[in-house]
């Protein structure tokens, strides 16, 4: 068997050759084995090849050594799962034109536990961010796997607080699994194969390329039993999981949002199309059939234990951040005052300073 | 014949005294001039000529020699051209040689004979040395020499007027007196600014404790109205102070007869564009000082931080640290005085709107390099930052509610700073942003309940040992503000407001 996957992964790295191309290959009946060994002038006889193909596959095989290369991945601790495998995640397979192999540092999502993606606008506001950290975290706690992009933004977030949750937590990248992208995401890059798993269909070393991430957008639905949309304008990359999550079908929830702003279009709309809208964690978990057990309600969460002064800052503090001078006019606060209030409040974790001068509560 | 009138040539903000010599010989009638002389000097020949014949006197048809030394300094500029006329025309007999050479002589000269200002008038009187009687200088100079005390000003319209004054057939002019020192006011107030009660806080702490100030916020939030009105809340320079600065704005050929006796801090704000040339100071020859020593004592003011050239700021480095600036060229070596109050502004991302990413559509790496280009080493050298928030319509159009005038604000800056330089009493330097680290802990002791909450700050707000002591530093500041004998708790809070940007900020 690690023969012939040997020479899968060979077969995965040509150039130029996709999901429809190599269904072409296995329907001429040959294993990727044959086609390595295979000669030259019955490569060209392969239905739907171009001739292009025909060189990127003859000029690979040259000086290649597939046995060598399989070797230095499996060093580097990535894994590779063919489709035919017993261990290729069943909810996959049945997506329209699967991945024919996925590739793995750490773990595949289990089939036996439910999985939610958590998806959502890279350039997200403070709203978004602390709304997929706080439904990361709320689903982790339930026992759900949360699966994202770990794109900046709200993806991240999503992981973040599926790892807050101290939770596996899986993500599928747009670019080999031994590259980070995006270079900032490095810090979950590096946790998320402990905890969970870092997977794509990509050969492990394969560059990211803009044309990849709306394609790999179909692993994460698919991968899932629902789609959870967090902040999305009417156009964007979070839409198209949506819709893949909807010929897959998957259910999917949207956060509402207010109606002037625009990283809520997306969303709103997807609501007004038939969407469920995530109205509170325990609505969410309810309608995804979860229990509440171990769900703990932070966002409404009012501290009992706060004095006077420090309830009534904390009360006019929301997800929204707020500047210091709209708190000065608003409490009635000297600024030494408020600012002492509020530095206390951050050190014990209620609020935290979102910008310069800018303080929301924490979630 | 031979005669000799003194005068100086600039090095940097000092002189260097310099002797002209005029010499009348017989021979073929030519009129030369040596001594080490760049362009300008030489052309001094063809002024001298002609404003002195046109001033009623007559040169005999003889060999004229003129020499100034020392001969290995580059003479440069304009203010030759008085002396070597005078020289010339005590060489001719027209002037008493004894009477020339007990006075110091600079100015420019017009063909017609009138006598023009120059570049660099105050260190010149103020070096001339003990035995000068008295200094020949254009009129218009005379406000900016007046500041040098204890010298004798002759203060000369026309080339006629300072033979006739060396002749003893005309008195000079009553010692002029110069205005009163109280400058001018230039109308601008912090009762200007509407709300922007962090803000203001902030610029006043700054300026109590000579912390440098970046201010962030999106276009329109009144940063720029802040900083220029920085200078009305600092206190008035003292009397050495403002010689100190008018030594290098008059070598800059920035000074203006208002200016000379106003005792407000300079307030300095290149554009962005600016060279590093224009900002430490260039030019060939005498090397004119740029936007760093002219801030000396006050303010310089960089809006939009991240557009300046990084090599125009990194010059910002030895004047942060120092307090001056040495610039080396192929005349030499000059250190220019260079202590001022940074104080930057910029907007939060190229569009101004971040973080509010409804409205902010600046791209992940539009951001990225935006930050990228905030330097590093200077953000180590500011202790305050804070947000200028974008003004509400009620603040604006609401009745106008009295504001605090910046008069009431100078007045507690001055008390704060006056009990930072008696705690600083024994020390090199008299402000609590110039408190070196490994002296924190003898100044600033902190009692246990300060000290928790700065362990908790430390916890909660991720800080770096620089970040750390920065707080406490500031914390000193407002501490002196309000009159606390010791750093209290609130004022730790309040100083913690105003750490220094942290580029976590545009992170993720």
């Amino acid at each position: 068997m690690n023969d012939e996957k040997i020479y899968e992964l060979w077969l995965a790295m040509v150039d130029g050759l996709g999901p429809v191309k190599l269904a072409h290959i296995r329907n001429a009946c040959v294993s990727a084995r044959e086609v390595f060994f295979m000669k030259e002038e019955l490569v060209e006889k392969i239905y739907g090849l171009e001739q292009t193909d025909v060189e990127s596959i003859l000029n690979s095989r040259r000086g290649c050594d597939p046995a060598a290369e399989y070797e230095a991945m499996i060093r580097s601790g990535v894994r590779m799962i063919l489709q035919e495998e017993e261990e290729y995640p069943a909810s996959l397979r049945q997506i329209k034109d699967p991945p024919a192999q996925l590739f793995v540092r750490g773990r595949l999502p289990d089939q036996r536990r439910p999985r939610v993606a958590v998806v959502g606008a890279r350039e997200c506001s403070e709203y978004g961010k602390a709304m997929a950290k706080t439904i990361g975290e709320t689903l982790a706690r339930s026992g759900v796997q949360v699966i994202s992009g770990m794109a900046k933004g709200v993806d991240s977030y999503a992981h973040l607080g599926a790892l807050r949750a101290e939770r596996d937590t899986y993500a599928v990248l747009g670019c080999g699994v031994s590259i980070c992208y995006p270079a900032s995401s490095k810090s979950l890059y590096e946790e998320l194969p402990e905890k969970g798993g870092v997977l794509s269909e990509y050969p492990p070393k394969v560059k990211p390329h803009p044309g990849s991430f709306p394609v790999r957008n179909r692993i994460i639905s698919g991968l899932s039993d629902a789609v959870v949309v967090v902040e999305a304008r009417v156009r964007s990359g979070s839409l198209i999981t949506a819709d893949h999550a909807l010929t897959q079908g998957k259910e999917v929830y949207a956060l509402p949002g207010r109606i002037i702003d625009p990283l809520s279009g997306g969303t709103n709309r997807l609501i007004a199309q038939g969407a469920f809208p995530v109205i509170s964690m325990e609505d969410l978990l309810k309608n995804l059939r979860l229990s509440l057990a171990s769900y703990e309600n932070r966002e409404d969460k009012s501290p009992p234990a706060l004095p006077e002064k420090e309830a009534k800052v904390y009360r006019r503090l929301s997800l929204f951040p707020k500047g210091l001078e709209e708190l000065l006019a608003e409490t009635k606060y000297p600024l030494p005052e408020l600012s002492k209030i509020l530095i206390r409040l951050a050190s014990s974790g209620f609020c935290e300073e979102s910008f310069k001068n800018s303080w929301r509560r924490k979630i | 014949m031979y005669s000799v009138a003194r005068t100086a040539a600039l090095c940097g903000i000092g002189t260097v005294m310099v002797r002209v010599e005029a010499d009348v010989s017989d021979g073929l009638p030519v009129f030369e001039m040596v001594g080490f002389l760049s362009s300008e000097v030489r052309e001094a020949r063809e002024r001298v000529k002609t404003a002195v014949r046109n001033s009623g006197f007559s040169l005999p048809v003889k060999r004229i020699t003129v020499n100034l030394y020392p001969a290995d300094v580059k003479k440069s500029g304009t203010a030759y051209d008085l002396p070597v006329a005078l020289a010339l025309l005590s060489a001719c007999g027209y002037v008493e040689r004894e009477r020339l050479e007990e006075v110091f002589v600079a100015g420019e000269v017009a063909l017609d004979g009138r006598v023009l200002p120059v570049h660099g008038i105050l260190p010149m009187v103020l070096d001339c040395g003990k035995e000068v009687k008295a200094c020949i200088i254009p009129k218009e100079n005379r406000e900016e020499a007046s500041l040098a005390e204890g010298v004798r000003l002759w203060p000369v319209e026309s080339l006629e007027e300072a033979v006739a004054l060396l002749n003893g057939k005309r008195e000079p002019e009553e010692a002029f007196e110069p205005l009163e020192t109280e400058g001018k006011e230039k109308g601008l107030d912090f009762s200007d600014l509407r709300g922007q009660k962090v803000l203001k806080r902030a610029c006043e702490v700054a300026a109590a404790g000579m912390h440098n100030l970046l201010m962030i916020g999106s276009a329109g939030a009144g940063k720029s109205m802040a900083a220029k009105r920085m200078p009305t809340i600092l206190p008035p320079m003292t009397k050495e102070e403002r010689i100190e600065l008018l030594r290098i704005e008059s070598v800059a050929g920035t000074v203006t007869p208002e200016q000379a006796i106003s005792m407000e801090r300079p307030f300095r704000s290149p554009h962005h564009t600016i060279t590093p040339q224009g900002m430490a100071g260039g030019g060939s020859g005498l090397v004119r000082p740029g936007e760093i020593p002219l801030a000396h004592n006050g303010v310089l003011f960089l809006d939009e931080l991240t557009e300046f050239a990084p090599a125009a700021l990194e010059l910002l480095r030895q004047p942060l640290e120092e307090g001056r600036i040495t610039l080396v060229r192929t005349s030499g070596s000059f250190c220019y005085p260079s202590g001022f109050m940074l104080v930057c502004a910029m907007n939060p991302c190229p569009c101004g709107e971040y973080p509010d990413r409804n409205r902010c559509r600046c791209t992940r790496s539009q951001l990225d390099r935006y930050v990228g280009r905030i330097s590093k080493p200077i953000l180590d050298r500011i202790d305050l930052c804070v947000e200028a928030a974008r003004v509400d319509i009620a603040s604006l159009s609401g009745k106008r509610k009295r504001e605090e005038g910046s008069a009431a604000i100078r007045k507690r800056v001055m008390e704060a700073q006056e009990r930072q330089q008696k705690r600083y009493s024994s020390e090199s330097f008299r402000f609590n942003s110039r408190l070196p680290a490994e002296k924190i802990d003898r100044y600033i002791p902190l009692g246990p309940k300060e000290k928790e909450l700065m362990e908790d700050l430390f916890r909660a707000l991720e800080l770096s040992a620089r970040g750390f002591y920065k707080i406490i530093k500031v914390a000193r500041t407002i501490a002196d503000l309000n009159g606390h004998e010791e750093v209290e708790t609130t004022d730790l809070s309040e100083a913690a407001c105003y750490r220094s940007l942290d580029k976590r900020f545009w992170e993720r």
